[in-house]
């Protein structure tokens, strides 16, 4: 009876170990890439920041005061994306639902972040993340199938623009300011995934 | 508008001047005209991106400062038109957005507005993340770093912990910090530069001095900094340390030191001054007084001098028509029996390929040139130094078509010789057996020969004679001064000189030295007689003792010739291409010329040369 369960046994344990194993290095280059991830968005928004500030500065007063009367900034492409609002919120969703929101609103800037200046490379760096995050989800997908939700696309680049009456200064400082506000979600939203999975992720800073 | 347009102007003013502190947000963007009289929201700030509270102010409107009169109305423009109340009114001028209405990444539009008039008083438009202001950190406290060697300076580490509302631990927020300092009851605080992390390090604090530290933070990114932390105090009591102890023996001793050596250097000053700075030397010649440079006359100098192998006097004139001449010591070596004459002629070898090519390195002369017209060249030209006494022996003709041929020959093209009909290159001149002489002034230890114009005595005579025409303004210039260094030559130089002041053969000049009594009759020599006439003029040196003197150091040199001494009298070989003389030094005859001709030979005139000697007018007259 004990060697007929031995063998069996000794073989499960075995392969359990290795899981273990696999997935403990798994586990690891999981983090080093969250990490990664979440060091590049944080660039990328502190480059949306640069790029709006200068462009503030950059404003006579009588552009300044024109601006401020046709904010708010209602419109963006990212609009239709379902993302957390708060804090609450984000801490509730998983990380894969995290995950995939980021990636969505990367992939939304994609294309128009190619009028932002070349001097920051801006779409190259969007595309990298992009690749990133997709990895993380890849890896959060093991096992699991992928669920695509149905969310609506967002609209063209072009058709949403020209559906607002902007003048060209208002059109820049709009694109300007929803760039930065994605960026910035985006990396609120890595930031806690990344500290909900592990601790050590240096989160107190 | 106008009225207002100062106040406008003055408010970005101070919104430029404010520099990066400046918010960055749309809410930064001076939307709606802020009146200080009429009742306006003053602001609308968030201190933990969950909330936010918006105050306002009836300024002087007492109707409106009521509970009730005024009432604040917002708009979330991008979910719905709809205006909508303040969920919450906390006081009298605030209203609050719990979590419940508040959504970050959100525009938002608040208004004020009194309800019984109607008005809108008031209209700002931002997103929450835009007027956020955090907490203070919290927990300030500071560690000693380190202490300096003086004991005058210290160095801290202060750190602090985020505040709670911020909620760092879960990443929802991320801040930067930033500390300021300042001495005890100083006007102006110290600022340091944005920290990430919870603590920072102090440099340079001055021990005994009390200092007081305060911390704010902000959301990274964002221009908005929250409130100041509670100031602490960091003191450091100055701690005699051992350290200084150490440093005023140390000085002590290296006063008393430096005083020492000072005192040596001036006890010691004479001695020292010699070691550091030895004289120096005068110039010194071993052997020479240099009294003697002073008052001694210039013979005896050139004596002494040359005696010293360090001085010689201008031995080679400088006159660029003195020509080199290149012995050709292969040429020499190759030669076997047979007259010079002959051998320079290479008759003998006229149909082999003879070996008067000269051979060339980069010296640019011609190598070798058409055999039968070199020997004819040869030939034609050994027949013009002939002299006249041997003239009848050969045809006359050659000399004078071949000078005529040479003369008009162009530069750098070989020699042309037109050979005479009547010359037959087969057969041997009679005079081929005969030997041509210049005269040797010096021999380089290169083995170049320098001929001089030195003449037999009777050009010499002519030269007295030229001298004199030189008085009549004649232009003989440097021909002249060749003549006056040839003249000092003549008691310098390595001339074989006889006692008796004449010419000497080689033959003579080797007995000379190796006292072999001489050949009979074959030595004999020329007593020139404007070489007699110099030596009664003192030119020569008196005693016959300074000319064996002279005679000895330089009759041996390092000429690569066969013959040992040099000799006055050598043979042309042949005149090159180049106009230089190739001499093969040999025993001459004797050659006697009684009778000088009065005027100089010129190549057109067709007169041969005196004795065979070749001028240096016909040797510049070979150029055409």
């Amino acid at each position: 009876m004990g060697q007929l369960l031995g063998k069996p046994l000794a073989k499960s344990i075995v392969l359990l170990n290795k899981v273990f194993i696999v997935n403990k290095a798994d586990a690891f280059e999981n983090q080093r890439l969250f990490n990664n991830a979440v060091i590049r968005v944080q660039v990328l928004h502190q480059l949306a920041a640069k790029m709006i500030t200068d462009f503030e500065e950059s404003l006579y007063p009588d552009d300044r005061r024109a601006l401020s009367k046709i904010f708010p900034l209602s419109h963006c492409i990212s609009d239709s994306i379902e993302a957390p609002t708060g804090k609450d919120e984000t801490q509730k969703s998983s990380v894969l639902r995290l995950l995939r929101t980021s990636s969505r609103l990367i992939e939304s800037w994609e294309y128009p972040s190619q009028t932002f200046s070349t001097v920051y490379t801006i779409t190259e760096k969007l595309t990298d993340l992009k690749v990133g995050v997709n990895v993380l989800i890849r890896g959060y997908l093991d096992g699991q199938p992928s669920m695509d939700d149905n969310d609506s696309l967002p609209l063209p680049f072009e058709d949403f623009y020209l559906s607002l009456d902007d003048g060209n200064l208002s059109k820049s400082y709009r694109l300007l300011a929803c760039f930065r506000k994605d960026m910035h979600r985006v990396e609120t939203f890595l930031r806690m995934a990344n500290c909900r999975r592990s601790p050590e992720a240096n989160c107190t800073l | 508008m106008a009225d207002r347009f100062p106040f406008l102007c003055l408010l970005h003013i101070s919104m430029l001047l404010s520099g990066r502190g400046r918010s960055v947000s749309a809410f930064s963007l001076d939307d709606t005209e802020q009146d200080t009289e009429r009742p306006h929201l003053t602001d609308c700030v968030s201190r933990d991106l969950e909330t936010f509270n918006c105050w306002w102010t009836a300024g002087n409107f007492q109707n409106l400062s009521e509970p009730g009169a005024l009432k604040l109305f917002y708009q979330m423009t991008s979910l719905s038109r709809e205006w909508k109340e303040c969920p919450h009114y906390l006081s009298l001028n605030e209203c609050h957005f719990s979590r419940n209405y508040t959504k970050i990444w959100y525009p938002y539009c608040i208004e004020l507005h009194s309800p019984e008039d109607n008005i809108t008083y008031s209209h700002k438009c931002f997103s929450v993340e835009n007027i956020v202001k955090p907490d203070p950190p919290v927990a300030l406290n500071w560690t000693i770093l380190n202490v300096s060697l003086s004991g005058l300076h210290f160095d801290i580490l202060l750190n602090w912990e985020p505040p709670r509302s911020a909620s760092t631990d879960i990443g929802w927020m991320s801040l930067s910090y930033q500390v300021q300092y300042r001495r005890r009851n100083a006007s102006q605080w110290d600022m340091l530069d944005l920290e990430s992390g919870t603590q920072q390090s102090v440099y340079g604090l001055r021990t005994d001095q009390e200092y007081e530290f305060r911390v704010r933070c902000k959301m990274r990114t964002y221009s908005k900094f929250g409130e100041f932390s509670n100031t602490i105090l960091v003191h450091v009591h100055q701690i005699p340390s051992k350290e200084t102890s150490f440093l005023v023996p140390l000085i002590l001793i290296f006063g008393v030191v430096g005083l020492a050596i000072l005192l040596i250097l001036f006890s010691q000053q004479q001695r020292l001054m010699v070691i550091l700075l030895p004289p120096v030397p005068a110039p010194k010649i071993k052997g020479i007084d240099p009294e003697l440079f002073k008052k001694g006359n210039r013979d005896e100098l050139n004596s002494i001098l040359s005696s010293q192998h360090m001085y010689k006097p201008n031995m080679f004139p400088e006159d660029s028509w003195v020509e080199f001449i290149e012995l050709d010591v292969d040429e020499a070596a190759e030669k076997g029996d047979g007259s010079d004459t002959q051998r320079l002629l290479g008759l003998r070898q006229l149909g082999s390929s003879h070996t008067l090519c000269i051979k060339d390195d980069d010296s640019g002369r011609a190598s070798c040139y058409d055999p039968d017209l070199a020997a004819d060249a040869e030939i034609l030209l050994t027949a013009t130094l002939l002299p006249p006494a041997h003239k009848d022996k050969a045809s006359a003709d050659p000399p004078l078509t071949t000078w005529s041929g040479l003369s008009s020959a162009s530069p750098g093209i070989p020699l042309q010789i037109q050979p005479p009909a009547h010359t037959h290159p087969n057969h041997t001149p009679i005079w081929a057996n005969m030997d041509f002489y210049a005269q040797v002034s010096d021999v380089t230890p290169t083995g170049t020969v320098v001929l001089s114009p030195g003449q037999p005595p009777s050009s010499m005579l002519e030269r007295a004679e030229k001298e004199e025409n030189k008085k009549n303004g004649i232009k003989q210039d440097r021909k002249d001064d060749y003549e006056e260094n040839m003249k000092e030559l003549l008691n310098f130089q390595m001339l074989v000189v006889s006692p008796d002041g004449g010419y000497t053969t080689e033959s003579c000049a080797r007995s000379l030295s190796s006292e072999i009594s001489p050949n009979q009759g074959s030595c004999q020599t020329l007593v020139s007689p404007s070489v007699e006439n110099q030596r009664d003029q003192g030119l020569f040196p008196s005693s016959a003792h300074a000319v064996e003197e002279y005679q000895s150091p330089h009759l041996l040199t390092k000429a690569p010739l066969s013959a040992q001494v040099m000799s006055d009298y050598t043979v042309v070989q042949e005149v090159d291409s180049q106009h230089s003389l190739l001499l093969n030094p040999t025993c001459p005859p004797l050659v006697q010329q009684p009778n000088p001709p009065k005027h100089l030979p010129t190549l057109t005139t067709m007169v041969p040369m005196t004795q065979g000697y070749l001028t240096p007018e016909l040797l510049g007259n070979l150029n055409p």
